[in-house]
């Protein structure tokens, strides 16, 4: 059964959800590293940059102006958020679940408010096959592998090599010597906000032909980023990218071995023996 | 294409049921029964993942009370709606039949889309002796005192499929499912029907729900190359899948063939829909008198409503087989509404159907291909009624 080229073709089905899980859980782990906010919402910032590319299409323009426009947009939404709900909760972090949970309520409703209840679907921008080592593969996992790939690759260059990454990571160590230092914290946490949410939004968009688009839809990548975060370990950056392969390509290879119902829940219980041994995940302290 | 439903609409149908019901507790027995209007429960999901179909069932159900009082409702008394969102949870879906049949009492109650539901409202209303309809295609098998079923079972779906499958496709077969008991029951019969006429089911597996990567599955269908991927994943799981299918180019050498996938479902696919084939007991697109009118009627009252599938038409069905069994039960009594079900037959959008002493629906087999990326089917076969074969065991 394990012949070469269906490996293979796994191997890049587990890359394309690994890329993409961690473009999300980017996202995710530097709002709570730097704010302290568990951001319950951010599987609604996932959906609405797919609705971006559904209402594109609405307004027929492609879809490639929905995935330029979703991060803008999803960005947006999410300054508004930090101004009008987080703002108030800095440094609570129970209040900000709870706010961020109701706040996820209320965009699935708007959403479905505007765009009806039923699922919706858009043309798909890029159909076709490309020749991987001699066996094809969809043209668009490799487009959307690409996109991610860069996109987290700028995210690393922004927090390790800029004087805004700089400041963003003083805030992570200690707020009160950041802002003593004259870094204007609150800036830095509106554009941190805005910029976890843009990357959701940009995922959310990239991932509309593949998968279903409904106001529900963003809870089955929350849950798994989620895992991600904390399999990687809090507030570490190089920890999402550990644990986006671990989780993205476990689950991929083991449901091509075993049954997916028991795959699932083996990369869960391999996930709790390793935060039973590092309970500050893998690239934790 | 917006809710239609508020929540203040659905509070004023509450809120005047429980009215009239306190209004006449104070005349006496026989002039209550003259004066009262019958009353259903109509138990549905309004919010959560199931509120997809949720809120075209309650449409369809709404559309059939007022057919129902245009013709001056169920032998002269008015036909009254008290609505409840079960939430797409059981456990509420439990408190809702509790309160619809003891503070509401309503005479019979109609409603619910998955088996779990199905279960938790049925253990509520056969110890309460209340009727209970459940409008939804499943896995068969539930046998339960007073509980209806107005959907297909799965021989009504596969039967009369998977030998038109085999002779216009293809003889073997891929299946893949949801992991809960509709998909594994549904697969029995199909492996049964596809051995016995000399075909071979190359693999089978099932998925959790909310899997948001099928590739695997893909992956391993692309190197089983069946002719036929018979598909039992259900709502944005099937949808997911097929998007994932249609984008791997499998489509040119596997077809689709499903009995999971419907008008609803293939408009979330958009163009990786088309060339889908599926069997249910019900397409918006029959082409007869009745379900013209059908259509447009309900057009009319609820002009968002874009596409009616075979569950909402089965809940449809299930109001006006609920008001015939009233009619001819002369009240909401246990014993008489019981008994007065089975044998009722109505002329429903699908065709003719009748209620099976075996306390499910003789329903029509029908085999459709999905043809635009607007999620609309043509008819392929229409095989008529199949009658329903219950193996009891729930």
């Amino acid at each position: 059964m394990l012949e070469l080229g269906s490996l293979l073709t796994q191997f890049l089905n587990g890359a394309t959800l690994v890329s993409v899980l961690i473009l999300i859980s980017i996202g995710l782990a530097i709002i709570f590293g730097v704010m302290g906010v568990i951001n319950l919402a951010h599987g609604e910032f996932f959906i609405l940059g797919a609705y971006t590319v559904i209402a594109a299409d609405v307004l027929r323009l492609s879809a490639w102006w929905g995935i330029a426009l979703a991060p803008v947009v999803v960005g947006l939404f999410g300054a508004l958020v930090e101004v009008g709900i987080i703002r108030f909760l800095y440094r609570r972090p129970l209040e900000t679940l709870l706010a961020t949970w109701g706040l996820s309520i209320v965009i699935r409703q708007l959403v479905r408010i505007v765009f009806g209840v039923g699922y919706r679907a858009s043309p798909h921008p890029l159909l076709g096959d490309v020749r991987v080592f001699g066996f094809t593969y969809p043209i668009y996992r490799v487009f959307l592998m690409a996109v991610c790939v860069a996109v987290i690759a700028i995210t690393f260059y922004v927090f390790y090599r800029t004087d805004f990454g700089l400041k963003i990571r003083a805030i992570t160590q200690d707020v009160e010597m950041a802002s003593a230092l004259a870094i204007n914290t609150s800036r830095m946490y509106l554009s941190t906000f805005a910029l976890g949410s843009a990357l959701a939004g940009l995922a959310g968009a990239l991932m509309t032909p593949e998968i279903t688009v409904s106001p529900e839809a963003g809870v089955n990548f929350l849950a798994r980023s989620f895992f991600v975060v904390i399999l990687g370990g809090i507030g570490q950056l190089a920890g999402v990218l550990g644990g986006g392969i671990v989780v993205g390509e476990l689950e991929t290879l083991l449901s091509y071995l075993i049954s997916a119902t028991t795959a699932q829940a083996a990369v869960l219980v391999i996930a709790i023996i390793i935060i039973r041994f590092r309970p500050r995940g893998l690239f934790g302290g | 294409m917006a809710n239609t439903i508020t929540r203040r609409e659905l509070l004023k149908s509450v809120g005047y049921a429980t009215g009239a019901s306190v209004a006449t507790l104070g005349h006496p027995a026989v002039l209550r029964a003259a004066a009262q209007p019958a009353k259903m429960g109509i138990l549905v999901s309004l919010t959560g993942v199931h509120a997809i179909f949720g809120e075209t069932m309650l449409h369809c159900a709404q559309y059939a009370q007022k057919e129902i009082n245009d013709r001056g409702g169920i032998e002269g008394r008015k036909l009254d709606f008290v609505i409840e969102d079960d939430e797409t949870d059981p456990k509420v879906g439990i408190e809702k039949a509790r309160k619809l049949i003891k503070r509401d009492q309503v005479d019979v109650v109609v409603g619910s889309i998955s088996s779990a539901m199905r279960n938790a409202v049925g253990s509520v209303t056969t110890k309460e002796k209340r009727v209970y309809l459940y409008p939804t295609y499943y896995e068969g098998g539930y046998c339960h005192d007073g509980v209806f079923i107005t959907g297909a079972v799965p021989n009504q779906q596969v039967e009369r499929f998977v030998p038109w499958i085999m002779e216009n496709v293809g003889k073997t077969f891929y299946i893949a499912g949801s992991d809960y008991i509709w998909p594994r029951e549904t697969s029995k019969v199909v492996r049964a029907l596809v051995e016995k006429r000399g075909g071979s089911i190359l693999g089978e597996e099932y998925f959790p729900w909310n899997t948001p990567d099928f590739s695997s599955l893909v992956n391993r269908v692309a190197s089983t190359k069946p002719a036929v991927m018979y598909s039992l994943l259900i709502g944005s799981d099937s949808v997911t899948f097929l998007k994932q299918f249609h984008n791997f180019g499998l489509k040119k050498t596997t077809r689709i063939c499903t009995s999971g996938v419907a008008e609803k479902e293939a408009a979330g696919l958009g163009e990786a829909g088309i060339g889908i084939v599926s069997s249910q007991s019900y397409f918006m697109s029959i082409d007869t008198p009745r379900n013209k009118e059908f259509v447009e009627g309900f057009r009319r009252m609820f002009p968002n409503e874009k596409l009616v599938d075979s569950i909402p038409e089965g809940m449809y069905n299930g109001v006006h087989v609920a008001a015939l069994a009233l009619a001819k039960a002369g009240s909401g009594d246990w014993s008489k509404l019981t008994k007065a079900v089975p044998g009722i037959r109505y002329k429903a959008p699908q065709g003719d159907i009748w209620m099976a002493d075996n306390r499910h629906a003789a329903l029509n087999s029908i085999i459709a291909e999905a043809y635009n990326e607007k999620g609309e089917f043509r008819i392929i076969k229409n095989f008529g009624v199949t009658p329903p074969q219950v193996n009891c065991f729930q």
